[in-house]
């Protein structure tokens, strides 16, 4: 129970499962170890459908009720938030650990001025009131670099563009001055020039602010101009977790290896992939002990049999039989 | 929002023209000679002819039906047969005790419709959804006046606890006078509580049978809307800000639904004047719907002409009423006619 | 033949409460409407002062009304009139509804926009008061209760055949039809309408408790079928007044049975929707 005084998540051998993958028998997310230390910019990366939302889901307590989650151990600044329905999340959830959303313009009320949005999360965490409370809203709005804050109070999220909405999310999510922001796919679908301008923004702040950060991002490009380390996720599974250079030089793990690879320039996103044959397999069905193992070239009887351990050097962790050299 | 009313308000208009249209339609189609109908059992050949000259039923009929409109705008709705009043003061002297009864049992159905959907949408097969699904197939199949029957047995005859079911006011009590004509205000405003109690008192029954049959709609649009708005991004965004679940539940989900339920609440409260003739007949309540029912069984149709053209107008009132509060409160409805 | 029963017996069995339930019920309204006026234990009509308000007893299951009249026998007797005056006015609405709703789909144009504003107008207002217009205009007769009662039905009809005739009428099939000159009402007719048997089935029977709900209504209010003939709208007026000396049957039996016929039409419309449609049951 040594938890070194830096960390500020640490959770280990993390299992959620639905009902509908019922037959099957598989988790949804399968066995994860994660971990982060304060101030620590980490990504996870993985195609869509690589269970990297439902992760950020169950680190900042928002679950569905439909999904089944079971841990050894889930710290959080040392309070145990093992249990989704534990009051202990109530001060945490949106206080310490904060979300920004993909698709701003859906994550916000459409019939609530974006003003009062901010300042319901305001009052909730800091306890403002009245004047106090307006001018936090002010500040906040200030923060995220919003021209005329003074004016985009009274806005709808439908009267403004798709960076501003999201810039306002990032003030929703910085409300209760957090120790973790989640930035879960934060950029996608905004034009390149807007995903910079908000990347830039999330960094600043988050230094500012000494808050770490885990952005999740199908964009390895993104990740790797971001992030620290990087863990790289398959259908459930974390498959590799290094330091950025070290992946990038010297990836271990067939999947990462090919996704460095098909990521040449900063354009390229793991959707756009053409070297990895097939698609993430369907976890209604049976599938391998590692799940990599249909679309591998190197993969034979024991992966698909037996489960490989993340284990490794700490900058170059990698869960493969076959691990690249 | 004057400017943005009075579009609304010609945008109704067709809608109003159509009824007129209609029940001109009807006023002609009436069995038999109308001349020797409105000129009464006792009239000769003579005045027959001349009833029909002061109807205008000589004239053609393009003709008659501007004299037609043109009586409308003046407010002149006809005599009533059996009154011998004026139909247009009978009925405005009904009709705030039968809007008084409708308005107070839609907001009865739209609080217990709206907390039932609310209830049932949190847990979907649960009790509450299978009370919703229950009150509300109820609701299609129980004819209004039988469970008003029902509910007087019960709770007059057997238990006594509500008082007989003969109009808004038992006669130990002084019909309250007050400008309004719907007694609550009225003995509100004059603070004689007592009064206000014997009125709450009639209400009562009258009010629940109506309200029955506008909770299953309202409470169906309020479970459908929250279930679909409660997996939507935004309520996701409130949940992972902390916002305490009250608040995410009311301030976040239900308000953006608020639309669709009003549209609802809007489409019940016409169910509910329609309803409310039965209800009235069976609680003795001397309202618009009774005027009418009167007017039916003594073959006096003029009132009945002007019960159904009072209906339209409130039903373009509604609906009117109903645009501009949607317009106020959601900042997405465009004005787009 | 014992084995076909018993197997339609099973099929009913398996289907969800509300299902069965409507199923079986149909079968009894429709049975005691064809054959209920020649089975009852009593002559409907027969007035025996000396029976006067009894209670229900083995004699008289749902007990004698004011002028000794068995209600049992009335009741089931009024099963007859009160379906097929609601029967009349859904057909009437069926027929005028999907013409009027099948010219507006076809057509298009000013004459689509013109008939869909005057529906929605119609739909939208208080419908048992214009019944009440429609029927009182027309004169107090049955004929006149069905045509109110089919006038405030059709709409629901002629909406949703104009919208399914608009949808597919640019439809590969209704192309086809059409290069091959085959002349507009029978593509209509021949090619369109069979797609629209199941909607329409279940709008009918839906439209048959609103039916039966409104022809109560307005017999209840004095229009219509007139005393001493049996009918439960009728009945449960006539009952009302004896319910405030206790004599509570007289309004109870016709009115539950009303109540179960609605009901009846209702379910069965939701069954057969879940039914043809699956993916909308929930």
């Amino acid at each position: 129970m040594n938890i070194q005084p830096e960390r500020l998540v640490e959770l280990n051998n993390l299992t959620i499962r639905f009902g509908a993958n019922a037959q099957s028998g598989n988790a949804t997310v399968d066995h994860v170890d994660f971990h982060l230390d304060k101030g620590e910019f980490v990504a996870l990366v993985g195609e869509s459908g690589s269970g990297k939302s439902l992760l950020a889901h169950a680190l900042s307590g928002i679950l569905s009720p439909a999904a089944e989650m079971k841990s050894d151990r889930f710290h959080f600044s040392g309070v145990d938030l093992s249990d989704p329905k534990s009051n202990k999340w109530h001060g945490i959830r949106g206080r310490e650990i904060g979300v920004v959303f993909q698709n701003p313009r859906a994550a916000l009320s459409p019939v609530r001025k974006v003003g009062k949005q901010i300042a319901d999360v305001i009052a909730e965490h800091r306890f403002l009131r009245k004047q106090a409370l307006k001018e936090a809203v002010l500040e906040a709005l200030a923060a995220v670099r919003i021209p005329d804050p003074a004016l985009r109070v009274d806005a709808y999220p439908h009267e403004l563009s798709g960076g501003m909405c999201q810039r306002i999310m990032m003030a929703i999510a910085l409300a209760g001055d957090p120790a973790l922001l989640i930035a879960d796919e934060a950029t996608t679908g905004l034009d390149t020039t807007t995903q910079a301008a908000i990347v830039s923004l999330l960094r600043q702040q988050a230094e500012a602010r000494h808050m770490a950060c885990l952005f999740i991002s199908h964009d390895l490009a993104l990740a790797k101009d971001f992030a620290h380390r990087i863990i790289v996720m398959h259908a459930g599974q974390i498959v590799e977790e290094a330091s950025v250079d070290r992946l990038f030089t010297s990836p271990r793990h067939p999947y990462s290896a090919a996704l460095t690879k098909a990521t040449p320039a900063n354009a390229a996103t793991v959707s756009e992939l053409s070297g990895i044959p097939g698609g993430i397999p369907d976890l209604r069905r049976s599938v391998p002990a590692c799940r990599f193992a249909g679309r591998c070239e190197f993969a034979d009887t024991q992966c698909w049999t037996e489960r490989p351990e993340l284990a490794g050097p700490p900058d170059a962790l990698v869960a493969c039989w076959r691990p690249l050299s | 929002m004057i400017k943005l009313f009075s579009s609304r308000l010609l945008l109704a208009l067709p809608n109003l023209l159509g009824v007129v249209i209609l029940i001109f339609i009807l006023t002609r189609m009436l069995p038999g000679d109308p001349a020797a109908y409105f000129a009464g059992p006792a009239a000769t050949q003579k005045s027959i002819e001349e009833v029909r000259k002061q109807l205008g039923l000589d004239r053609s009929l393009p003709e008659q039906f501007l004299t037609y409109v043109q009586g409308l705008f003046s407010g002149d709705l006809g005599r009533s047969l059996t009154s011998g009043q004026s139909v247009l003061d009978d009925l405005v002297s009904r009709v705030p005790a039968s809007l008084e009864l409708t308005l107070l049992a839609l907001a009865l159905a739209s609080g217990l419709g709206i907390l039932l959907g609310v209830g049932a949408s949190l847990r979907p097969g649960g009790g509450l959804d299978r009370l919703c699904s229950v009150v509300s197939i109820l609701g299609q199949a129980v004819p209004t006046f039988f469970l008003g029957l029902l509910l007087v047995f019960v709770f007059y005859y057997k238990l006594g606890w509500a008082p007989a079911p003969l109009g808004r006011l038992d006669i130990l009590y002084s019909t309250p006078d007050g400008p309004t004509g719907f007694w609550i205000v009225d003995t509100l405003v004059a603070g004689d509580l007592d009064t206000l109690s014997g009125v709450l008192r009639q209400l009562t029954l009258p009010v629940v049978t109506l309200a029955m049959f506008g909770i299953g709609p309202v409470a169906r649009m309020t479970r459908a809307s929250m279930i679909e708005v409660l997996n939507s991004d935004f309520i996701r965004t409130a949940r992972a800000a902390g916002l305490p679940p009250s608040k995410v539940l009311w301030t976040y989900a239900f308000r953006s639904i608020a639309v669709p339920v009003l549209n609802t609440v809007g489409m019940v409260l016409s169910f509910l004047l329609g309803a409310n003739v039965l209800v009235e007949k069976v609680f003795g309540w001397p309202g618009i719907g009774a005027y009418a029912i009167e007017s039916v069984l003594a073959s006096d149709f003029a009132p009945i002409q002007g019960f159904v053209l009072l209906m339209a107008f409130l039903y373009v009132a509604i609906n009117l009423a109903i645009d501009l509060i949607a317009l106020s409160l959601d900042p997405r409805v465009k004005f787009d006619g | 033949m014992a084995e076909a029963a018993l197997g339609l017996i099973r099929k009913i069995g398996n289907l969800p409460l509300g299902a069965a339930f409507s199923v079986v019920m149909f079968a009894v309204l429709v049975i005691l409407a064809a054959i209920g006026p020649y089975v009852v234990p009593y002559d409907p009509l027969a007035t025996v002062p000396a029976s006067a308000m009894q209670p229900p007893s083995l004699t008289h299951w749902f007990g004698t009304d004011q002028l000794g009249r068995d209600i049992f026998s009335r009741t089931i007797t009024a099963t007859r009139i009160d379906l097929v005056t609601a029967l009349s006015a859904v057909l009437i609405s069926l027929v005028t509804g999907t013409t009027i709703g099948a010219v507006a789909g076809w057509s298009g144009r000013w004459l689509d926009a013109v008939s869909t504003r005057v529906f929605d107008t119609i739909m939208a207002f208080p419908l048992f008061a214009l019944a009440v217009g429609i029927a009182a205009a027309l004169g107090n007769s049955i004929s006149s209760v069905i045509i109110a009662t089919a006038i405030v039905n059709m709409p629901f009809f002629a909406r949703q055949v104009r919208t399914e005739v608009n949808r597919r009428r640019s439809a590969g099939y209704v192309e086809a039809a059409r290069l091959a000159r085959i002349p507009a009402p029978k593509i209509v007719a021949f090619h369109i309408m069979p797609n629209l048997v199941p909607p329409l089935m279940v709008q009918s029977s839906l439209n048959m408790g609103w039916a039966i709900l409104n022809a109560a209504g307005l017999s209840f209010i004095g229009l219509g079928i007139q005393p001493p003939d049996p009918e439960w709208g009728i009945m449960v007026a006539d009952g009302a007044a004896y319910m405030f000396s206790g004599e509570w049957w007289v309004f109870l039996f016709p009115g539950l049975m009303l109540m179960l016929a609605v009901l009846t039409f209702t379910l069965l419309g939701d069954a057969l929707r879940d039914w043809l449609d699956p993916r909308r049951a929930s």
